[in-house]
């Protein structure tokens, strides 16, 4: 596919860059020289800063290495796609690992001086009159990773090569911002920095309205903005106190249990009776009952990911 | 064995969930009835009970 090129540039080792990226226009991040190179990537709505990028909603959608067709998300309260994917040439992406940071190589290698992927992406977004404190967990390009049998992560060999890149469209203005991850003394980067080029594209009309017209795209009322917010204003101090005329306004409370009868015929109750046997069920018949509804409700109507061990069926 | 009363305790959300599958599913059949479905169907897809 062609598109325009409208801007580019090299992000050199320890750098990072803050870039206004608009609807419908595409971020690509390329490897250059022999490749291997990951690349963290924070996102901002570029109108509201406090809309931001989140890998745990990401994750939950997308699951642990989301590639080409996969939302970028917001966080909660907005919960709305910011940005896909539609190209990634290896497949091979993070979105456990958070981010690296001035501490982690001081604890972990006595190293207090390092160039590392939060520091680069509060100086990039610096320019945007952010803080350190505004870097989130960044969606970390390129990084192989995954979780062993004991339930720890483990980042292993990077796997691109010389001319692999990603894309990334916007389907809100966004900034956002990639660096070169600080990782030369882990697997992370193959235990050498490379420099990356990003450049960003106009995509096509045909592109944004077919990632428009997906279901993940449809508005609910759910995805909340700022007007539905009680308090509005953005804190400007920093110290903490109690407001004396907060009221609380928790949202569907009070939560009240309700009994329902079921007159369960002697089949069923066998039915019911090896549920509980299995031990997986519930401690009683009662609880076996309102499990099975559930995950019977889960296998055949849940929108999206069922999250269900399907290892274990 | 005849049949045994079992009392599910739902709160009003997984309330709303079941009536919604009963209108939106099942012609608007009874919370047991749904109920019951969803154990023998559930029990008949992981061979509970064959």
């Amino acid at each position: 596919m062609t598109r325009d090129l409208l801007w580019e540039t090299v992000l050199n080792p320890g750098t990072g860059k803050a870039v206004e990226v608009l609807t419908g226009q595409v971020l690509r991040i390329e490897q250059v020289e022999e490749g291997g190179q990951c690349a963290d990537f924070n996102c901002f709505n570029l109108h509201d800063y406090k809309e931001h990028f989140h890998t745990a909603r990401t994750r939950h959608v997308h699951g642990m290495t989301p590639t080409t067709g996969a939302f970028l998300w917001s966080a909660s309260p907005r919960d709305r796609p910011m940005a896909v994917i539609v190209t990634d040439s290896v497949g091979s992406n993070d979105i456990m690992y958070g981010r690296c940071s001035a501490w982690i190589y001081d604890y972990q290698y006595g190293l207090p001086v390092h160039a590392n992927c939060h520091d680069m992406q509060a100086e990039a977004q610096r320019e945007y009159g952010l803080t350190p404190d505004d870097v989130h967990d960044s969606f970390n390009f390129f990084m192989n990773t995954g979780i062993d049998s004991h339930g720890h992560p483990f980042i292993g060999p990077n796997l691109a090569g010389k001319g692999d890149y990603v894309e990334v469209m916007a389907l809100i203005d966004t900034l956002m911002i990639a660096n070169v991850c600080g990782a030369d003394v882990m697997y992370t980067n193959n235990f050498q920095y490379k420099p990356l080029r990003i450049a960003i594209y106009q995509g096509t009309e045909a592109e944004l309205a077919e990632q428009q017209d997906r279901a993940e795209m449809k508005k609910l009322s759910t995805q909340r903005t700022v007007d539905q917010f009680i308090n509005k204003q953005i804190k400007a101090t920093r110290e903490l106190s109690r407001d004396t005329s907060y009221v609380p306004q928790f949202l569907n409370t009070p939560l009240v249990l309700e009994d329902v009868p079921v007159s369960v015929p002697e089949g069923d109750l066998e039915l019911l009776d090896r549920l509980v046997h299995t031990g997986e069920f519930g401690k009683d018949r009662s609880e076996a009952l309102r499990w099975v509804f559930h995950l019977w409700w889960i296998e055949n109507y849940m929108q999206g990911a069922k999250h269900l061990n399907e290892s274990a069926s | 064995m005849s049949d045994e009363k079992v009392t599910v305790r739902l709160n009003q959300q997984q309330i709303e969930l079941l009536d919604n599958t009963s209108k939106r599913h099942f012609e608007g059949r009874s919370r047991e009835e749904i109920l019951l479905t969803a154990l023998r169907d559930y029990c008949a897809k992981h061979g509970i009970g064959s």
